[in-house]
């Protein structure tokens, strides 16, 4: 059909040219066919053994390898997320141990608290006392003392009385007088 | 222009007698073929030996990317047809079938530049294949452009379908030939192979002669609009030739091994 085509379309001459490639000889069946053969094997031998056995190696190497690195991020990842979880416990339970320990802390602090204010209100019980205490002993004291200041005076100012008027009966309203009245003074 | 190929003469006066017959092995070999043939077998084992020279399974430089892409490429298909356990030893032959023909399509689709040179060696009728015929450039020849080549190829896919049949079916792959339309097919399937290569690549190559020696002189340059659409149509035959080889071929095997067959 080619043939057709091309003499159809083109001068004599050309389509003589290409009738006669077809016809001298491209489908005659000699050697090259066995030398084709050889070639081919010969050259496929070369190929498999230096170029596509390496290089099929190498991509599955290549495939291992990424698969090795695919569970390896694997369980990477599941680490990762253990000791995620590890710690998220452990949080949780600081949590719970510190709540624990705040209470006790708030409770131990209310009962010191207690303590010490029963503690100031007896020290301020007993200081109290100890005050009156004082008190008292001072008052007696000093009665004792204004007492004894009174008798001392009360010798002076008979003294005196004596000295000045030795009539006895008519000061002694007034030395009673005296004493009755530096007795009843408060102290 | 005559344009007789050029045969060189091998195994001349090797006779011997076999069971009282003289016979004689003398016989030609197409030397612009073969000539064509060892060009692309050097091209694509440098291209293979390149693409393979700094291998890591790191991260791959742009040559051994695109090798590795042919393999995952002819890998797949494998696994599409069939179980992929049974063709492992497979996928060499299938990765060196496809980058021939791929190249051999290719190679004659290159333009006869060094055709000056090639003119002057007077040997072995290099100048007459590679020179000039009649004032005009001869084109370089795919190998798959002479049915030798083909027929080689397609008797190799045969040759592999019975030997995988026989491996994974031991003699009960000989069952299915007591249906003769089976011995048909064992015939036809290579022959097909053979020649459709053979038809798509030298349709191509012919045109393009044709193309080439179509208008005389300087007016040779309204050449060009056809020649770039046709180059670039055999690119693509040449492409999906060396694909359909090599699918066939992956199918045929699959079809031998089937448990089903």
């Amino acid at each position: 059909m080619l043939y057709t085509m091309s003499a159809l379309l083109l001068t004599a001459d050309v389509a003589e040219d290409v009738a006669a490639a077809g016809s001298a000889g491209t489908l005659d069946i000699d050697y090259t066919l066995i030398v084709m053969i050889a070639t081919f094997l010969l050259v496929y031998w070369i190929l498999a053994r230096f170029v596509w056995k390496p290089l099929t190696n190498m991509m599955e190497k290549r495939r291992t390898n990424i698969e090795d690195m695919l569970s390896q991020a694997e369980n990477d990842r599941q680490e990762a997320e253990r000791i995620r979880l590890e710690y998220q416990e452990e949080l949780r339970r600081a949590h719970q141990e510190a709540q624990v320990l705040i209470e006790k802390a708030t409770k131990a602090a209310e009962v010191r608290t207690d303590e010490i204010m029963e503690q100031a209100r007896l020290d301020a019980e007993k200081t109290k006392q100890t005050a009156f205490a004082q008190i008292e002993t001072e008052r007696v004291r000093a009665l004792a003392e204004i007492q004894a200041q009174v008798a001392d005076i009360s010798v002076a100012v008979a003294e005196k009385i004596l000295r000045k008027n030795l009539d006895a009966s008519a000061q002694k309203d007034m030395i009673d007088q005296f004493i009755y009245e530096v007795g009843d003074r408060p102290c | 222009m005559e344009h007789e190929i050029i045969k060189w003469k091998v195994l001349e006066g090797v006779e011997f007698d076999l069971f009282g017959n003289h016979v004689s092995l003398a016989g030609t070999v197409h030397a612009k073929t073969l000539i064509m043939l060892w060009v692309v077998m050097i091209v694509m084992m440098t291209f293979a030996f390149l693409g393979t020279r700094k291998l890591t399974s790191g991260k791959p430089g742009k040559f051994q990317n695109v090798m590795e892409w042919v393999v995952d490429f002819i890998k797949k298909l494998v696994a599409d047809n069939m179980d992929y356990k049974k063709a492992a030893g497979l996928l060499s032959y299938l990765l060196t079938l496809i980058m021939f023909i791929f190249f051999a399509n290719m190679i004659g689709l290159i333009p006869n530049i060094l055709a000056p040179l090639f003119n002057k060696i007077h040997f072995a009728g290099i100048n007459e294949m590679f020179g000039y015929v009649d004032g005009h450039h001869v084109p370089l020849q795919s190998p798959t452009a002479d049915i030798n080549v083909t027929i080689a190829l397609a008797l190799l896919t045969l040759i592999l379908v019975v030997s995988m049949g026989i491996k994974h079916k031991k003699g009960g792959f000989f069952k299915q030939f007591l249906n003769p339309l089976h011995i048909i097919d064992y015939i036809a399937k290579p022959m097909t192979l053979a020649f459709r290569l053979f038809g798509n690549i030298f349709a191509g190559e012919t045109l393009i002669i044709v193309i080439l020696t179509m208008l005389p002189g300087a007016t040779v340059l309204v050449g060009i609009v056809p020649m770039v659409a046709w180059v670039g149509f055999s690119i693509f035959v040449g492409g999906i030739q060396s694909f359909v080889f090599t699918v066939l071929t992956i199918a045929y095997v699959a079809q031998a091994v089937s448990a089903d067959h």
